[in-house]
């Protein structure tokens, strides 16, 4: 598994993560699983303020109706 | 005086001339209270990520703006009676977006850096191209072999 405090491994190791704004769904995209939940820090390796700053863009991507709440499929 | 930032989703039903008025509604709002509009824009008929009032798309547009901190309460109120906005939400935003005056000062030093521009974007080519030589050079070498 994950080396808990240090690795960022595998396909979240080189996001940039600079500017993290609600529009860019294509980033966004990257920190949901494919049901449209927000994957969690301990699996994605980032910050606790990063995951925060995420967590927000990704909700206010949901309510701009970027992003789903729940991917259709799933329904 | 404050930066807000203000997405707008519109039903996709209207023309052209009508997304025009509706978003001047909001310009003329924020102007005639002494805000100042940086920067819209216009994403254009999107799909959305899921329905709204049954619809699958909708009219996409950001207005970025400076103004005293009761205008997004107005266009709040405005926006909840008008049928033809979807959605929309005010945000302060966690940086500005590249905003026009910027672009006006990068302009001039782009003029002359679009001329060596073109040039880098064949040379991967040619690399490619030349990687694609040596490959077939090495397949005929195994080949010959």
């Amino acid at each position: 598994m994950f080396d808990k405090k240090t690795r960022k491994s595998g396909r979240f190791a080189d996001i940039k993560l600079d500017k993290i704004d609600y529009k860019d769904e294509r980033l966004l995209r990257k920190f949901i699983t494919e049901r449209g939940k927000i994957i969690p820090r301990r699996v994605t390796g980032v910050s606790a303020k990063t995951q925060r700053r995420l967590s927000r863009a990704i909700k206010r991507a949901r309510i701009m109706a970027l992003l789903p709440f729940v991917e259709e499929t799933f329904k | 005086m404050k930066f807000y930032e203000t997405g707008l989703i519109f039903t996709p039903q209207l023309d052209e001339s009508e997304f025009d008025n509706e978003i001047k509604k909001i310009t003329d709002l924020i102007e005639s209270n002494s805000g100042k509009i940086e920067k819209i824009d216009r994403w254009g008929i999107r799909r959305l990520a899921y329905e709204i009032k049954k619809k699958t798309q909708g009219y996409y547009t950001f207005v970025y703006y400076t103004s005293p901190t009761d205008v997004p309460g107005k266009i709040e109120t405005m926006l909840r009676i008008n049928e033809n906005c979807l959605r929309f939400m005010t945000i302060v935003p966690e940086f500005k977006p590249e905003i026009e005056k910027p672009e006006r000062e990068r302009r001039p030093s782009r003029e002359p850096a679009s001329e060596p521009a073109p040039e880098p974007i064949p040379q991967p080519e040619m690399e490619e191209q030349a990687e694609e030589k040596t490959e077939d050079m090495m397949g005929d070498e195994e080949e010959n072999l």
